[in-house]
């Protein structure tokens, strides 16, 4: 693709024998909103500071705007950062912290002074221009912030995990906010998060990322929707785990026995990988799951004990026991369920799993 | 209703009744003390009450005083300047680049403290003395014919001794306030288009200030009231204002007029460093 803002060939990041980053290879388009999504060590972060450039890579190439950066200083790359904890300088004023950037651009005083005012202004605080940088609240500075990197007009702009220490009301208030801000100003971002909630409604792409490596990246749907390996089907989104083993092998499908004896029936994406015998892991999410009216219509039927009901306002979340120990979890809509369901703790139901929802990964591979 | 408040402040109230008692103690009465003394008169070898602002005016209408106290300033500025520089020096050293051997450094800095102060002035005697450690490499290496005489004795030898004393007081705290700042203010400045030299005087040096100001203020105030290193290392021409207070209260008798001095000096330090504070102020409010 040419019109690539950062890429990243084949980037290894080592320290000592700790290997962060392994062989990663990665291009983010001009103006789009990508999400590098992955628990803390799975190295989203130092992939962000390969391309602000506080870290060099120990092998590959960084290119911005397909020029070779690697041995290019933070300082001149025209790429700019919201810190985690905003790093806002406690010995200036708001506005004094906004405008810091443009003094290396050479921009005169008095115009670095209304291009803060602006930006103040856009993102809401333009009233609190003068305040010291110290007296505002966390959502005040993360505003700041962004304002600070914005005003440099960034070609990428890199958010490492900026919302992380807000509170959950103001998270979603901010994650929409920002969304917009980047529609807007057609700015690239580029967003470390480990909240994958956050990485769904904020982002064009997601980067799935697991130990150096990226393991999928794809539209939140496909991320969500069509998982291409284990670590990214139990990753993103709340997932039940069933391991079983395959006994026989259909035309598009495989079906797998699980311990209590059920049998279900799974479709196969990647065609070939499962052979009969073989352990696999099947996933599926609690809203796939269906309580079935009757067993005799469906197939892919598993009996289980209702152990438990847990009311979520207008959803439901039943605790259910399949076989001895296996534990699963069902999610639907309080009035698609059965009626007088409460009566019925300690109970067995039949649960349905339709086949579409369930996708089947050979177990015991890292990948 | 007071005696509910009472109960709830009790650990304040305690901790200010120890604190204005240390204050009054070992600072109030020791210099009402002395105040009150300056206006004594003396009589030979009698002190006698009185109210007399004789002894400031002797302090003031004599050039020798004035002298000493000008000398006693000239080289508390450049021992605090020098001190200041070297001292910020090593501690940016320490905090940024040291890393393994920060630990070894550190304690280097600190072990000195631990020797008496006396010592610590009297070595460089030893050092810079005629046939001192410098004198003898010196001659040794063929550099000079004979050992320098102009080592010792002199505000040279003085001010050195003051330095070496005093940089841990000046690196100790801008160590502190080197060690408080976020890698990530520095990194932020980086990112937003600074380079090195810019991010350092932006950011890291603003942010040291305070400490480096405590430190200055403390070796000035020290080295403008030090006897011990004058006395030892200097040379008649270099007698400082503490040197001459001593022999008011010992060989002269004079106490009055040694308070009046001590009170004098009391004032031009407590000026100076007031002026420093509001300068350092309005400085740093301006330029952040």
């Amino acid at each position: 693709m040419m019109d690539a803002v950062v890429r990243l060939d084949r980037v290894s990041k080592r320290f000592g024998s700790l290997v962060v980053l392994d062989d990663l290879s990665l291009e983010v388009r001009r103006g789009e909103f990508l999400t590098l999504l992955g628990e803390s060590g799975c190295g989203k972060t130092t992939t962000l500071r390969i391309i602000s450039g506080f870290e060099e890579p120990t092998d590959g190439a960084v290119y911005l705007n397909g020029r070779l950066v690697n041995a290019v200083p933070a300082y001149r790359r025209r790429v700019n950062t919201v810190f985690q904890n905003y790093a806002l300088f406690p010995h200036m004023t708001v506005g004094e912290n906004v405008e810091y950037g443009l003094r290396f651009d050479r921009v005169p005083r008095r115009e670095r002074r209304r291009l803060a005012e602006e930006m103040l202004a856009r993102v809401g605080l333009a009233d609190k221009i003068d305040r010291q940088s110290t007296a505002l609240s966390g959502g005040q500075m993360q505003r700041v912030a962004l304002a600070r990197a914005l005003i440099k007009k960034p070609e990428v702009l890199l958010l490492d995990e900026p919302l992380s220490a807000l509170d959950a009301r103001l998270r979603k208030e901010l994650q929409l906010e920002l969304k917009r801000t980047q529609r807007e100003t057609g700015i690239t971002f580029v967003y470390v998060t480990h909240d994958q909630e956050e990485a769904l409604v904020m982002s064009d792409r997601i980067a799935v990322m697991e130990r150096g490596h990226i393991r999928q990246l794809g539209r939140p749907d496909d991320v969500f929707e069509r998982p291409e390996t284990l670590f990214v089907a139990e990753f993103v989104g709340a997932s039940n785990k069933l391991d079983g083993r395959v006994v026989e092998i259909r035309h598009n499908s495989v079906i797998v026995a699980l311990p209590s004896g059920d049998r279900l029936e799974a479709p196969t994406r990647s065609a070939g990988d499962l052979a009969t015998g073989t352990d696999v892991r099947l996933i599926v999410r609690p809203e796939h799951l269906r309580v079935a009216a009757d067993s005799s219509a469906a197939t892919n039927v598993v009996r289980a004990v209702l152990e438990d009901i847990i009311y979520l306002g207008s959803d439901r979340k039943l605790t259910l026991r399949v076989g001895e120990r296996l534990r699963i979890e069902l999610q639907e809509r309080g009035d698609r369920l059965p009626p007088c369901l409460g009566t019925r703790l300690g109970m067995t139901v039949d649960i349905e799993i339709p086949p579409d929802a369930l996708y089947a990964f050979r177990k015991g591979r890292g990948e | 209703m007071w005696q509910a408040k009472l109960q709830r402040h009790r650990i304040e109230i305690v901790c200010a009744i120890a604190a204005i008692g240390y204050l009054v103690v070992f600072i109030g009465l020791p210099y009402a003390n002395v105040f009150a003394f300056s206006f004594w008169e003396k009589d030979l070898y009698t002190l006698r009450p009185a109210l007399s602002p004789e002894n400031y005016a002797r302090a003031f209408t004599n050039d020798l005083y004035r002298q000493v106290i000008l000398n006693s300033a000239e080289v508390a500025t450049i021992v605090t300047l020098v001190s200041s520089v070297l001292g910020y020096l090593l501690a940016y050293y320490l905090a940024v680049y040291a890393e393994r051997w920060r630990n070894l450094l550190f304690f280097l800095l600190i072990v000195p403290l631990w020797t008496s102060f006396l010592l610590r002035a009297y070595i460089w005697k030893i050092i810079l003395g005629r046939n001192g450690i410098l004198n003898s490499a010196l001659t040794q290496a063929g550099v000079l014919d004979q050992p320098a005489s102009f080592l010792l004795y002199n505000k040279f030898s003085i001010s050195i001794a003051l330095i070496y004393i005093f940089l841990p007081f000046v690196a100790l705290p801008v160590y502190a306030a080197l060690e408080k700042i976020p890698r990530g203010y520095v990194e932020a400045s980086a990112d937003l288009g600074s380079p090195p030299w810019a991010t350092f005087w932006h950011v890291v040096f603003p942010l040291t200030v305070p400490g480096l100001a405590a430190g200055a203020m403390v070796v000035f105030c020290l080295s403008f009231g030090d006897f011990i290193t004058p006395s030892l290392l200097g040379g008649t021409g270099d007698i400082m204002i503490a040197n001459v207070i001593i022999a008011q209260f010992g060989a002269a008798y004079d106490w009055p007029f040694g308070s009046a001095l001590a009170i004098l000096v009391l004032l031009i330090v407590m000026l100076l460093v007031g002026l420093s504070v509001w300068i350092g102020r309005t400085v740093s409010r301006g330029r952040a």
